[in-house]
C-alpha cells in the first residue's frame, strides 16, 4: 500500500492522507474548466469513497449482521483480495463502477438503519463483483451468486437466466482459471473467461462513440439489480432500442467533441453507464444523477442530439460537483430554509440550489457555445436558452452569495461561479431571444409565487416554517 | 488565499490504492468520521423529487415547460 494510505492505518502514528482540492482546482471547476488530470483526480476520489464504504459495510456487518451475511462478505472479499494482488487495476475498475457505488451505500445504510436490514441476496451481490474479478483474473474459486427473479447478474458482463425449474435463490459459481461454470440444482452452464455465450446468456448492452480523437463507451444498465431501481419507469433494452441509443450517441458525441470539447473530455473521463428510463409523460424527458451511483446518469432516450448533449452536459456537472462535495465540504449546515429555484415548481432547500446552479451554469455555457456554433439549431433558440438559463443561475446565485450555510470553500466556489457568470451575462443576445427568456422566467416565477404563497415583496425566500 | 488546500473539515480518506488485506487496520475513528461526513450532510442536500424517492443525493433535472 502506498505511503499515503499507510498513514491512515493503525500503528503508523501518522495522520491519514486525504484527497484534496486546492484553491486553483476549485476555481477551475467552478469556472467549468475541466482538464483530464483534474477529472482523473475526481474519479480517483470516488474510487476511494467506494473502498471506504466497502470497509464500513464489512465492519457494520460484523457488528450487526447475521453469520450468513458475514460469511458472504468474507468469501467475496477473499476472491477480490486475491484478484487485487495479481491485477489491482481490474479490481479498482470494478470498485469505481456506479454499480458498486450504489450497491455499497445501499447496503451500508440498511445495515446502519437496523430496522431494514439488507437481505442475504442484497449483500450477496458483492459475490457477483467478485465473480467478474475471478473471470477477468482467471482465478480459481467458488462463490455463491444470488438469483433474482430467475436471473444471475454479473456487473458489466451480462446476465444468466436460470431455468425456472430450479426454484433456488442461489447459484454456485466455480471458476477454474479458464472460465467458470454456474450451477443451480441439476442445471449448469459454462461461462468462458473470454466471451460467454449461449441461450441462457444475455450480454450487457453498450454503446460506443469516437469523434475528434475522444472515445466514450457507455453500458446501458437496464438490469443491474441496484441501478435499475433508480429508474422511475424502467425501460428494458431490446436490440432495436440499443441501436437507437447507439445512433443518438454517435451524432451527439460528434456535436459534443466538436463544439463542447471540455465537457466531452470530462464525460469521457467520468461517465461509464446510462440507466435507461421511459418517459413518465410523452414528451417529458427524464434525466437524473445520483452522487452514489457516480459515473452513471439516468436518461430517457433523448429525441435528438441537442437534447442529448444538453442533458449530458447538465448531468455531467452534477457528477463533478458530487465528487467535489465528497472531497471538500461546500455546505456546512444540515438544514436550511426554502427558497425559489428557477428550474423547479416547488420550494427548494437553499443547499440544493448549489447543485442546480452548477448544472444549469453548465447548460447556459452549452447554449452560448451552441449559439456561436450556429448549426443544427436556430441561433435564436440557442440564444433564448442561453439567456434563460444564465438569468436562472444569476437568480439562484444571488440566493447563495452571502449565505452563512456555505463554508469558506463553498463561498469560493459560488463566488467564482458568479464571476464567471458575470462574463456570460455580458454576452450580446438578440432582443427577441432576450425578451422570450425574460417572459418565460417571469411567468415561472409568478406561477411559483401563486402556487407557493411567496408574498414577501422583493424576495422569493420561503419562511422556514413552511417546510 | 495562496495555493493552499481548501478543506473545511476532515475530508475523504485516500484509499484509492489501498489493499483489501490492509483495510481492517484502518483506524475505526477515522473510518467512522469519514463515513459520517459522506452520509450525514447528504440529507440536507437531497434534491429528490416525488418521482424518485427513498434515495438521497439524487438530482433530477426537473424541466418546466418551455
Amino acid at each position: 500500500m502506498a505511503e499515503l494510505q499507510n498513514r491512515a492505518l493503525k500503528g503508523t502514528g501518522s495522520e491519514p492522507g486525504f484527497h484534496q482540492l486546492t484553491r486553483a482546482d476549485l476555481i477551475a471547476l467552478a469556472s467549468g474548466k475541466f482538464t483530464g488530470s483534474l477529472i482523473g483526480r475526481l474519479r480517483t476520489a470516488e474510487l476511494s469513497k467506494n473502498v471506504l464504504l466497502l470497509e464500513a459495510v464489512r465492519r457494520e456487518a460484523v457488528r450487526s449482521g447475521s453469520d450468513e451475511i458475514i460469511a458472504i462478505i468474507d468469501s467475496a472479499r477473499e476472491v477480490l483480495r486475491v484478484a487485487q494482488i495479481s491485477q489491482p487495476g481490474i479490481v479498482a475498475r470494478l470498485f469505481a463502477l456506479p454499480h458498486f457505488g450504489l450497491w455499497v451505500v445501499e447496503c451500508l445504510m440498511r445495515l446502519k438503519n437496523r430496522t431494514e436490514q439488507p437481505g442475504a441476496a442484497d449483500i450477496g451481490h458483492l459475490a457477483a463483483f467478485a465473480a467478474v474479478a475471478a473471470l477477468r483474473t482467471r482465478q480459481q474459486c467458488h462463490l455463491r451468486l444470488p438469483v433474482r427473479d430467475g436471473v444471475v447478474y454479473l456487473p458489466t458482463l451480462g446476465r444468466i437466466t436460470v431455468p425456472s425449474g430450479s426454484g433456488l435463490s442461489w447459484a454456485d459459481f466455480f471458476s477454474d482459471g479458464h472460465g467458470a461454470t454456474v450451477v443451480s440444482g441439476a442445471w449448469k452452464m459454462p461461462l468462458p473467461a473470454g466471451s460467454p455465450s449461449g441461450r441462457n446468456w444475455m450480454p450487457a448492452y453498450s454503446v460506443t462513440a469516437r469523434s475528434q480523437g475522444l472515445e466514450i463507451r457507455l453500458s446501458l444498465e437496464d438490469s443491474d439489480p441496484f441501478l435499475s431501481q433508480l429508474a422511475p419507469s424502467p425501460c428494458p433494452i431490446s436490440p432495436g432500442l440499443a441501436q437507437e441509443w447507439q445512433q443518438r450517441l454517435t451524432e451527439t458525441w460528434e456535436l459534443l467533441t466538436r463544439y463542447h470539447r471540455d465537457v466531452a473530455l470530462g464525460l469521457a473521463g467520468t461517465l461509464t453507464a446510462i440507466i435507461p428510463s421511459s418517459e413518465l409523460e410523452r414528451g417529458q424527458p427524464v434525466t437524473a444523477t445520483s452522487g452514489w451511483a457516480w459515473g452513471s446518469v439516468l436518461l430517457s432516450l433523448p429525441p435528438d442530439k441537442l437534447s442529448f448533449a444538453e442533458a449530458l452536459t447538465h448531468e455531467f456537472h452534477h457528477l463533478v460537483l458530487a465528487a467535489v462535495e465528497d472531497i471538500t465540504t461546500l455546505i456546512g449546515v444540515a438544514h436550511d430554509d426554502l427558497c425559489y429555484a428557477p428550474w423547479r415548481d416547488d420550494p427548494r432547500p437553499r443547499s440544493a440550489l448549489l447543485q442546480g446552479s452548477y448544472a444549469f451554469f453548465g447548460v447556459a455555457e452549452f447554449w452560448l457555445r451552441q449559439s456561436h456554433a450556429g448549426v443544427c439549431v436556430s441561433r435564436q433558440k440557442a440564444q433564448a436558452e442561453f439567456a434563460r438559463r444564465s438569468e436562472n443561475v444569476a437568480d439562484a446565485l444571488s440566493e447563495l452569495r452571502g449565505w452563512t450555510g456555505l463554508t469558506a470553500a463553498g463561498h469560493l466556489f459560488v463566488g467564482q461561479m458568479a464571476d464567471q457568470l458575470a462574463g456570460l451575462l455580458a454576452e450580446p443576445v438578440d432582443p427577441p431571444a432576450r425578451a422570450m427568456a425574460r417572459q418565460v422566467n417571469s411567468e415561472h416565477r409568478a406561477q411559483w409565487l401563486r402556487a407557493n404563497g411567496g408574498t414577501v415583496a422583493g424576495s422569493s425566500t420561503m419562511p422556514t416554517a413552511k417546510r | 488565499m495562496a495555493e493552499s488546500v481548501v478543506k473545511a473539515r476532515p475530508g475523504l480518506l485516500d484509499l484509492s490504492a489501498a489493499s483489501l488485506a490492509d483495510l481492517p487496520r484502518l483506524d475505526e475513528a477515522a473510518l467512522e468520521a469519514a463515513v459520517d461526513r459522506l452520509i450525514q450532510p447528504c440529507d440536507g442536500v437531497d434534491d429528490a423529487t416525488t418521482v424518485i424517492s427513498g434515495h438521497v443525493r439524487i438530482w433530477q433535472n426537473y424541466r418546466t415547460e418551455r
